[in-house]
């Protein structure tokens, strides 16, 4: 008989039978992402970060975890942060050889992956907020901050879709960035009635 | 000392460059204010950033699909099979939705009631295959197969490839799923692989699904 339960925060808390890794990856599959995209990021790799979760799926499939599971966000978002890790460190490996890696990537190893969920689901909660206060900059501001610095989109591009010089798209960026920052203190100290 | 548009600049090649920021921000001429100033606005860049990075939507992510989360016309909940099934269990609607709760799916009494009553057309093979555990029922006894909305020339036939019959059976065995279920997420995963923008021929399709279920299968045997 299948006695997972969902605790009323989102942590699904097991008791026996693990719950249907879909139903998990409808749940966490997100936070995945985002965290595997932060880690490959840092190495210009963040378009690999569904080949990172893919693998990460692919590795709980083959091998789901034996023991109890108390937290499946953590145990997801860990697994996908560890394949993203093995993915920057082959990318340093084909770069720099083997012995550049054991420097640069220690945490790869570590223990204090775990220890970072916390940090990473503070992260996730504060980028959804910055996205909630897009909507307070005017249409051409967020366009220019959402397509440049969200999307990545060449400067040029969205230059060109804004009737605008791409260093007028510069000088757009920085104002809707401190504005997005101003209405995040105001929202996260708890001002926004 | 920079100036307004040298500060611009700056912080524009920060942005899209988040791998070689430290390099850049050593060798940048500006106060420590300034530095604050840059770090604050980067974060809240990073935060953006973060933001639009998670998964993508199901239909193009192929990990979904290879979950069987992507609803398949071929492999459909019948919400009358569904509600025949359920009455022969014995289970009211209300118990099918707590069984699949403790299964990890978030649905409530009135989604299987809706299933039963107006459509089911939006429930995915994993789901299915949940459902028919649930039931103690075979997942053929549940699904009806609809005619597929037009695949792609190298889906298709990829579909009708022999290998793909012996794949189906692969994955039906790692995956304990009905070959049905099977079937499904293995076309929905070829699918989510042509929307990325790649266009790989039947024969790389089918190598791919085999390279994927090869993986699976090694690492049950460790």
């Amino acid at each position: 008989m299948p006695v997972a339960s969902c605790a009323s925060h989102g942590t699904v808390v097991m008791t026996a039978v693990p719950p249907d890794l879909g139903a998990l990856y409808l749940r966490y599959g997100d936070a995945m992402h985002k965290v595997a995209a932060s880690v490959l990021r840092e190495a210009g790799r963040a378009a690999e970060a569904g080949d990172a979760v893919s693998d990460a799926i692919v590795s709980i499939m083959a091998s789901p975890p034996k023991g109890k599971v108390r937290n499946w966000e953590a145990f997801l978002v860990t697994a996908a942060k560890r394949k993203a890790l093995d993915r920057v460190r082959s990318a340093y490996v084909r770069h720099a050889g083997p012995e550049f890696v054991e420097s640069a990537h220690d945490r790869g190893d570590g223990t204090d992956i775990a220890e970072d969920v916390a940090a990473d689901l503070d992260q996730r909660q504060r980028a959804a907020l910055a996205w909630d206060c897009l909507a307070i900059l005017d249409e051409r501001h967020r366009r220019a901050v959402q397509e440049t610095v969200a999307l990545e989109r060449p400067r040029s591009e969205v230059a060109a879709e804004l009737g605008v010089s791409p260093a007028r798209v510069s000088q757009m960026t920085k104002p809707a960035l401190a504005l997005l920052r101003e209405e995040m203190n105001r929202r996260e100290g708890g001002n926004d009635e | 000392m920079m100036n307004e548009e040298d500060r611009d600049r700056l912080l524009a090649e920060l942005i899209e460059k988040p791998q070689e920021r430290e390099h850049i921000l050593r060798h940048a001429e500006i106060s420590d204010r300034e530095r604050d100033e840059i770090a604050t606005l980067l974060d809240t860049a990073d935060l953006l950033w973060l933001s639009a990075h998670g998964a993508p939507a199901l239909e193009d992510d192929p990990v979904a699909a290879m979950l069987g989360l992507v609803p398949d016309r071929e492999c459909q909940l019948d919400s009358a099979a569904l509600s025949r099934a359920r009455k022969r269990a014995r289970l009211t609607v209300s118990d099918v939705a707590g069984r699949l709760r403790k299964r990890g799916w978030e649905f409530e009494t009135g989604d299987v009631f809706r299933w039963e009553t107006r459509t089911a057309a939006d429930v995915p093979p994993a789901l299915v295959q949940t459902i028919a555990d649930v039931l103690g029922t075979p997942v053929d006894e549940l699904i009806s197969a609809s005619p597929s909305l037009s695949a792609p020339d190298h889906v298709v036939a990829a579909r009708r490839h022999p290998l793909f019959e012996q794949l189906v059976d692969r994955w039906a065995r790692v995956q304990h799923v009905s070959p049905a279920v099977a079937a499904a997420t293995l076309e929905s995963r070829m699918l989510a692989t042509v929307h990325r923008g790649e266009k790989p021929d039947p024969e790389q399709l089918l190598r791919s699904l085999d390279a994927l279920i090869a993986s699976v299968e090694r690492a049950s045997q460790e």
